[in-house]
């Protein structure tokens, strides 16, 4: 991955970028494409194992099947929560700008893998519980979660200064963590609707086996995939935004300084219609004597 | 709608988001890696 940046540092003096190759045009490179032809491949076999090989449930028959891909989105959800409080707490106390930019990329994708998890659960829930929604205690703090993403994402299109920004973010992004407790820990402490942990029950065991365990276990490393994909991606994004945003300040303030600088100079030079240069009163005081 | 269709209207909505959400961070960066010098386009 990318070297620590700091502030004021660019990426190619941390990396050797200089190395001669062409700049990259897009978000794009080697590494990412190969990680998104494997993130591909794993869909189609997560397609293929999840929805025709993997057998029904006992109880819940085919509906078992949006287990493979609401399971992980929650799963990654909270990774995006982790790291992104992560980053926060490093960004708060060693003012890293790679760091601030992990955090807010990894949030943005966080608050689409958490908006799948609820979609996903309120449609699991109607054929399961006969309702969409319920004011379940899991369901409700994974859209309190939810809120708190949009939340710092809101924070972060605040007009303000780069590091006023950054910092007002971070502090909401060291929540986050927190809540992804009360949303894992919810179906332990209250009663709810919802049903309680099904893979890691009990330490590592878990309740379903076969096909069903393996179907979860390779959404989650396809899910794992797509993650790792769009946070390079959105990187990289939030990367030339700033740039841009640097750039685009840096040309104001030397548009405002030339025209400064237009502005000063014919005064400056010469006398401005009808008034007259001015005089020093010793020398013409000795003229007339 | 039966059991079938909630399962083929989860898969179809979260490949469908994944998906949407991937093109749009792809044309952006294209775009936005336009604006932006050579030199600073080096993040790796």
């Amino acid at each position: 991955m990318t070297t620590h940046l700091t502030h004021g540092e660019r990426p190619s003096d941390a990396s050797g970028g200089g190395s001669g190759e062409p700049a990259p045009i897009g978000t794009g490179s080697r590494g990412t494409r190969i990680l998104g032809a494997a993130a591909l491949l794993g869909v189609l076999a997560l397609g293929l194992v999840g929805l025709l090989v993997s057998p029904e449930d006992r109880i819940q028959g085919d509906l078992v099947r949006i287990l493979y891909v609401h399971v992980p989105s929650a799963m990654l959800a909270y990774v995006a929560c982790g790291i992104t409080t992560l980053g926060s707490a490093v960004y708060l106390w060693k003012k890293s700008r790679w760091w601030d930019l992990v955090a807010y990329s990894s949030a943005e994708i966080g608050a689409v893998f958490t908006g799948i998890t609820l979609v996903t659960g309120m449609l699991w829930g109607r054929p399961t519980w006969g309702v969409y929604w319920v004011w379940d205690a899991r369901l409700t703090s994974t859209a309190m979660l939810f809120l708190l993403l949009l939340g710092y994402l809101a924070v972060r299109r605040i007009p303000a200064a780069a590091p006023v920004r950054s910092k007002r973010a971070a502090i909401v992004g060291l929540l986050l963590v927190p809540n992804v407790v009360i949303v894992r820990q919810s179906v332990e402490w209250w009663r709810t609707l919802h049903q309680e942990a099904t893979i890691f029950a009990n330490g590592l065991e878990s309740e379903i086996q076969g096909m069903m365990l393996f179907a979860w276990f390779l959404g989650v490393v396809v899910f794992g995939l797509i993650f790792a994909w769009l946070l390079i991606h959105r990187f990289r994004l939030a990367w030339l935004q700033e740039q841009i945003e640097e750039h685009g300040l840096e040309t104001a303030i030397a548009d405002r300084r030339a025209e400064a600088d237009l502005d000063a100079s014919p005064a400056d030079r010469t006398p401005a219609a009808g008034v007259s240069p001015p005089t020093n009163p010793t020398t013409d005081a000795e003229a007339a004597r | 709608m039966n059991q079938w269709g909630y399962v083929i209207a989860c898969w179809v909505i979260v490949l469908g988001v994944l998906a949407a959400y991937a093109a749009i961070i792809v044309v952006r960066g294209r775009a936005l890696s336009r604006q932006v010098p050579p030199e600073d386009r080096r993040w790796m």
